[in-house]
């Protein structure tokens, strides 16, 4: 089968991912799923001012070949540009137990908030590796479990699907300390995208993003929620147990939704205000949706960023 | 403490036809409550990650669910006395001006109507020319007031009952049941009909039998708790003389108790009234021939004042001369005929008549067929 005759774009689809076991796959599938259709890769080299050339490797894109210079010494160099070498992307990964919690998809094939946040993280990694970026993770739950800091090596694409495969912690979480504990471990200026439900307290949220601004990082931050999270349709009697040892409660769902969605509409409007301020893309997911609404949101404002 | 418990009981339930709903409404309270309580056993088990939203929530609005929670539980509770008090029909609900507009009026109505002869009176009333008349009228105007549906009547007549009458209204000759006019009917327009239909009897009054077959007929039907009695009359002594009194004074406390308060009577006579009556024609003598003179006697009364009346004899239609005039009475002794020429034989009519500005002309006149041998 040829790829023409493929339509990638399904891969774009939460339930259709469900179904795919691998990660290395599902961020390959989305990525083409993106680029289904587009003239050129959707995500740009970031470089815009030449800074050197380096020799040709295998697998380097020929687009950046120096012609000129190839005509006159019969060797093959690539230009390189001042962000090239610069850019480090890091995606920061909760992996605490409300992530796990999902409804999406059917009960052999469920899609949790993790796998959303763990598709998007793979998938822009993937973009990021394919442009001889460097690509970092950190993965969390109450304290920072995993830490890879940036590398374009080839196997830092293995390392990346590899750890963002295993399974969530199931631990409480405390983004503000582990935003904290990173901004202290880095000390390259990078690209870091953070990927949690924002369940936690807002004041430490607001410190580590503080400190990590602080430290010249540029921030982007994607809150990923469930559809029943967002809507909350439950009308019968139900014991709902909370995540996280955050306790059970028994109630009448309608007498509580009017309450919860005020609860839940505040908490973002806060999160929004407070990334706002310190000039962080804020972007609230819904993980039934399609994944290219929120990495085309992402690209786009990338390719403002470098413009 | 317990005859105050016993009391307070009894007096809750004397104020209700059907006590038991009244208690049934009552017990079946626990049904919302049991409901709540088994609906709070049997709940979906969700895994919930935005516990915190959900549980803010529930702080913020503790006060005003509980409130709404209770005020469902107890609005549901209420629903189901009030059903119960509903069914249990008050006392004097059914005629209240309230009932009547909510449209939802019951109750057996029952009607005894002189229709004696004495009701044959013409009592110059605008619309009504005699008591009987007028005793129709306002019985139907007394039926216009109920609702359709709800409120059955039954109409008893008050005259006293011939055998044939007897038999033609029962099919059994009992006399009791001869007064019935109407059993019981919802429908209304087909009462009123009947009372229009309600022919003028010319025999005397039989109030006593007639209230006991209403007492009776009411005590039988036992779907209309509330009953009410209405009786038009013109209340002539003879209603009361000969025994009649004292069974109307056993048949009053019978009714009462039926009936309780809800007994209406209305008195149709005028003061003033007399009545001049020709109550018996016969020869003297049992063997009338051609051969033979024969005197003819007529029995003559008046009751109350009234202005003299000429007697009129009449043979086969021919006037036998001047009969005379008279003021009759309780005491008038009996009329004699003399001059009466009897030449053929067969069957000849005599009569007898009281010519006067009477309002009760029915028994004015007699008549009598007589045997003459010749």
């Amino acid at each position: 089968m040829s790829e023409t005759s493929v339509d990638y774009r399904k891969y774009l689809d939460p339930k259709v991912l469900a179904r795919i076991a691998s990660l290395d796959l599902r961020a390959r599938l989305i990525v083409e799923g993106l680029m289904t259709g587009m003239h050129r890769s959707p995500y740009q080299g970031v470089s815009v001012e030449f800074a050197q050339h380096r020799p040709y490797t295998p697998g380097d894109d020929i687009r950046h070949v120096d012609w000129k210079v190839f005509g006159r010494t019969d060797k093959i160099y690539l230009k390189q540009y001042l962000e090239e070498t610069n850019l480090h992307l890091i995606c920061v990964v909760d992996a605490s137990e409300s992530m796990a919690y999902g409804s999406v998809g059917d009960a052999g094939a469920t899609w949790t908030k993790y796998d959303h946040a763990t598709a998007i993280a793979a998938s822009l990694s993937y973009m990021a590796i394919q442009q001889q970026d460097s690509v970092g993770l950190a993965i969390f739950d109450n304290e920072l479990k995993r830490y890879f800091k940036p590398s374009n090596s080839p196997g830092q694409w293995k390392i990346v699907t590899h750890e963002l495969c295993l399974e969530p912690r199931l631990r409480k979480t405390n983004t503000g300390r582990i935003l904290d504990q990173l901004a202290e471990k880095l000390n390259h200026r990078s690209l870091i995208v953070i990927l949690s439900d924002f369940f936690d307290d807002l004041e430490g949220i607001e410190k580590g993003l503080r400190h990590l601004r602080y430290k010249k990082h540029e921030l982007m931050a994607f809150q990923v929620l469930d559809p029943l999270e967002v809507g909350f349709p439950f009308e019968d009697v139900t014991l709902f147990k909370g995540l996280e040892e955050m306790g059970e409660l028994l109630t009448e769902p309608r007498a509580l939704r009017e309450g919860y969605l005020q609860q839940l509409a505040e908490a973002t409007e806060e999160l929004k205000k407070m990334c706002r301020g310190m000039h962080i893309d804020f972007t609230r997911m819904n993980s039934s949706e399609a994944l290219d609404v929120s990495l085309s949101g992402f690209l786009a404002t990338r390719a403002a960023s470098i413009k | 403490m317990n005859g105050i418990n016993n009391s307070l009981v009894g007096g809750l339930l004397a104020w209700a036809i059907t006590p038991s709903f009244f208690w049934a409404g009552w017990a079946l309270v626990s049904v919302p409550i049991i409901i709540h309580i088994l609906n709070r056993r049997r709940y979906k088990v969700v895994v919930w990650a935005a516990m915190e939203y959900l549980l803010s929530a529930l702080r913020k609005n503790r006060r005003r669910l509980k409130f709404e929670q209770l005020l469902l539980l107890v609005t549901r509770c209420a629903m189901l006395v009030f059903l119960g008090l509903a069914l249990s029909r008050p006392l004097g609900c059914s005629g209240s001006t309230l009932a009547s507009l909510a449209g939802g009026r019951t109750g057996l109505h029952v009607f005894v109507i002189d229709n004696s002869y004495s009701m044959a009176y013409e009592a110059d009333r605008g619309k009504a020319r005699t008591h009987l008349e007028q005793a129709k009228l306002l019985a139907k105007q007394q039926i216009d007031q109920f609702t359709a549906g709800g409120e059955s009547v039954i109409i008893i007549s008050a005259a006293r009952q011939h055998p044939t009458q007897r038999e033609g209204r029962t099919g059994t000759g009992d006399e009791a049941d001869a007064h019935i006019v109407v059993r019981s009917t919802y429908d209304l327009d087909a009462a009123k009909s009947v009372i229009d239909r309600l022919e003028q009897s010319y025999s005397g009054t039989d109030l006593a039998g007639a209230l006991q077959v209403a007492a009776r007929l009411a005590r039988e039907e036992t779907k209309q708790p509330v009953k009410s009695l209405y009786v038009y009359t013109d209340f002539t002594r003879s209603a009361w003389e000969a025994g009649n009194g004292d069974v109307l004074r056993q048949v009053g406390r019978e009714m009462t108790g039926v009936f309780g308060s809800r007994m209406r009577v209305h008195d149709l006579g005028k003061s003033g009234q007399w009545n001049y009556a020709v109550l018996e024609v016969k020869p003297d003598g049992k063997l009338v021939t051609t051969k033979f003179h024969t005197d003819f006697l007529a029995d003559v009364k008046g009751y109350g004042a009234g202005p003299d009346a000429m007697v009129q004899w009449k043979w086969d239609d021919q006037l036998l001369g001047d009969g005379g005039r008279l003021r009759p009475g309780v005491g008038t002794e009996i009329q004699r005929q003399t001059k009466a020429q009897v030449t053929e034989g067969g069957a000849h009519v005599l009569s007898v008549s009281l010519v006067d500005d009477e309002k009760l002309k029915v028994d004015n006149s007699r008549l009598r067929v007589i045997e003459v041998a010749s």
